[in-house]
């Protein structure tokens, strides 16, 4: 039973593995240097030393103790020796504590819970709306379609701001529910997200469902075995956009949540322990190694899935 | 890629062969599913807004909206005539030029990229990285470099310069807020310009080289056309991305007692105002007129080049 079905699945998976990786190049004889490509170099060189200089910077100084910096007239390149303050009181600290918990961590746990449930809900949502367009017959389909993605096009980003009025009389601002905002909009399928995956779907070839639907599966299990497996690249491409997003998003935190500190994100812990530190004493390790913590796990995962990453954020970032 | 091209084809017209529609349970079950994101783009983005628009013609007590009371244009007139208002719009245009500036570095990065580079992949994952850094630690990174005691920038420069916050140079602040938006924003430009380049032609190249045609020539007739419509989205999302300030201000630039943001208020940029007014003051009356300002003047910015969109993807 239902062998039709993992055949063309079968295929349709091979397929795909093919084309990735056929691009074999063969090697070019070496070109003569010219001034043009030694140009080249020098700008992409320079470019490289700026993008990473910054982050050097705050590494070297994150490792500098305490000490250096009260006698130091100016930047210190290179420490006479390198400590762990600056990271020990990140996790130390009484005043950036909540509950026991050192504060970034407690934000780094909160942002991936307020960035990942409505994330996937999103996406299954959206996926299933894109699903029904693709496959579902029923009246106006095209006419629905159409206004959800004018829908979309309406640049609502001037309007970031607004939406606390609304959530202020809802009473989402207040206590445990000032989270509401920030999780509960994103729960549900989103027109941009439809509008990006519809495509994709378009583009596999129906006589897989026909084929499905011949063997006796009904709508949820075509949905669950067949369309979510086969679309997973194009939800990997937006799941990345979406966390990425949520990851960094400091505006939102900072209207809702900044009153309750036990659900602070990780933006706004970073924001508002620096700016905590820099009244009183200034500590540059402290702010350094806070800055650092704060990039390095995105960055972490970046840089092993980096394909990922590009690839779908020039293909999500296309919905903006 | 895939997403800008979904864009250019955009063709409802589906050939679908006319069926007649059976009423199965299924169809009503994918009918009431493809109303999930209308029902919630109007409930979450659309009644706030519209919220929003009603509230500009009213008063009302710390953002309750049972206290609304009718005003006319009261809140017009004040916002109009608030010289922090302008102020806000002046820096804010000052920054968004550094949109252009964006622009211009990731199309020549992309283009040297595509050059056959040794190293080239690497490059772009290292250049790709301050697109995953949030504008909150950026603007970090960079209040430590501009630092003015023991900052990098000034030791290099043998300085004591107070970048951040000199009230007679206030102009300062918006230099370092520019150069954080410069560092940060040319990554995702050189990731979709370096996709469309990928996908330009290259016999045409070849054709030109044949006929003797010079780099500029290539570039202007053959590269640039090729990348018109990536370039226009660029533009577009840069408008709204440039007129939108507010991470990184608000880090290098934070509030003071008095609700002063920076020396002479210059590190207060339109979205700064909002959020200071309509959340931190709870005035959001007054905040909904400046959204609504920023609305209109972003559609406007934005509009000649969605008509150059569309032109381009007729052609």
């Amino acid at each position: 039973m239902q062998t039709k079905t993992l055949r063309i699945l079968n295929n349709l998976q091979s397929d795909g593995l093919k084309s990735s990786d056929g691009n074999f190049k063969p090697r070019k004889k070496r070109e003569p240097v010219s001034v043009g490509r030694i140009a080249t170099y020098v700008v992409l060189g320079l470019y490289t030393l700026w993008i990473l200089a910054p982050f050097m910077i705050i590494l070297i100084s994150s490792f500098t103790p305490r000490s250096e910096f009260e006698t130091a007239k100016s930047f210190i390149w290179w420490p006479k020796e390198f400590s762990l303050e600056g990271y020990q009181r990140l996790f130390t600290n009484k005043t950036f504590n909540v509950g026991g918990i050192p504060m970034l961590l407690r934000g780094f746990l909160n942002t991936m819970w307020i960035t990942l449930i409505p994330l996937a809900s999103g996406l299954l949502q959206s996926l299933l709306v894109a699903y029904c367009y693709w496959q579902g017959k029923f009246p106006f389909k095209n006419s629905l379609f159409m206004f959800t993605v004018t829908l979309m096009f309406i640049p609502l980003g001037a309007f970031g701001f607004v939406g606390y009025m609304f959530y202020d009389n809802l009473g989402w601002t207040e206590g445990w529910q000032s989270v509401l905002p920030l999780v509960v909009p994103g729960l549900f399928a989103s027109a941009s997200t439809v509008f990006f995956l519809r495509p994709y779907l378009d583009g596999i070839s129906g006589e897989i469902v026909e084929a499905a639907r011949i063997d006796g599966m009904n709508f949820w299990q075509i949905f669950f075995t067949i369309v979510l497996p086969l679309s997973k690249p194009a939800l990997i491409a937006q799941f990345i956009f979406g966390f990425v997003g949520g990851y960094n998003n400091y505006a939102g935190a900072l209207m809702y949540l900044v009153d309750e500190k036990s659900l602070w994100t990780l933006q706004l812990a970073v924001q508002q322990s620096v700016n905590y530190m820099m009244e009183g004493d200034f500590d540059y390790a402290f702010q350094c190694a806070t800055a650092l913590l704060s990039m390095l796990p995105l960055i972490i995962v970046y840089l092993i899935c980096q394909k990922f990453f590009i690839e779908g954020i020039s293909f999500g970032g296309g919905k903006e | 890629m895939g997403g800008i091209k979904a864009l250019e084809k955009l063709s409802f017209a589906e050939s679908v062969p006319k069926r007649k529609i059976r009423w199965k349970p299924v169809s009503w079950l994918c009918l009431a599913l493809v109303f999930t994101p209308i029902i919630a783009y109007f409930l979450f983005n659309g009644f706030p807004v519209v919220l929003s628009f009603i509230s500009m013609f009213t008063d009302m007590q710390a953002n309750d909206i049972t206290t609304m009371e009718w005003n006319g244009f009261d809140n017009f007139r004040q916002v109009f005539t608030d010289p922090k208002f302008w102020g806000s719009w002046k820096s804010t245009l000052i920054l968004a030029t550094s949109q252009i500036i964006t622009l211009l570095i990731s199309l020549v990065i992309a283009v040297l990229l595509e050059q056959k580079v040794k190293g080239a992949k690497i490059l772009q994952i290292i250049f790709f990285i301050p697109y995953i850094c949030s504008g909150v630690a950026v603007a970090i990174m960079w209040m430590w470099v501009f630092n003015k005691d023991l900052g990098i920038l000034n030791s290099i420069l043998g300085q004591n310069i107070d970048w951040l916050n000199d009230s007679d140079r206030p102009m300062r602040l918006i230099v370092c807020v520019y150069i954080t938006i410069v560092w940060q924003a040319p990554a995702y430009g050189i990731v979709m310009f370096k996709a469309a380049l990928k996908n330009v032609n290259p016999a045409l190249y070849e054709a030109a080289s044949l006929d003797g045609a010079n780099a500029f020539y290539k570039f202007w007739h053959i590269t640039l056309p090729g990348i018109k419509s990536v370039l226009l989205f660029l533009l577009l999302a840069s408008v709204t991305q440039g007129l939108a300030v507010f991470d990184s201000v608000l880090v290098l630039a934070p509030l003071d007692w008095t609700q002063t943001a920076g020396p002479d208020n210059v590190g207060l940029t339109v979205n700064y105002y909002i959020y200071l007014q309509g959340v931190y003051n709870d005035e959001m009356e007054y905040a909904a007129v400046m959204s609504w300002f920023l609305f209109a003047v972003t559609f406007l910015i934005s509009f000649p080049i969605i008509r150059a969109r569309n032109k381009a993807s007729e052609g």
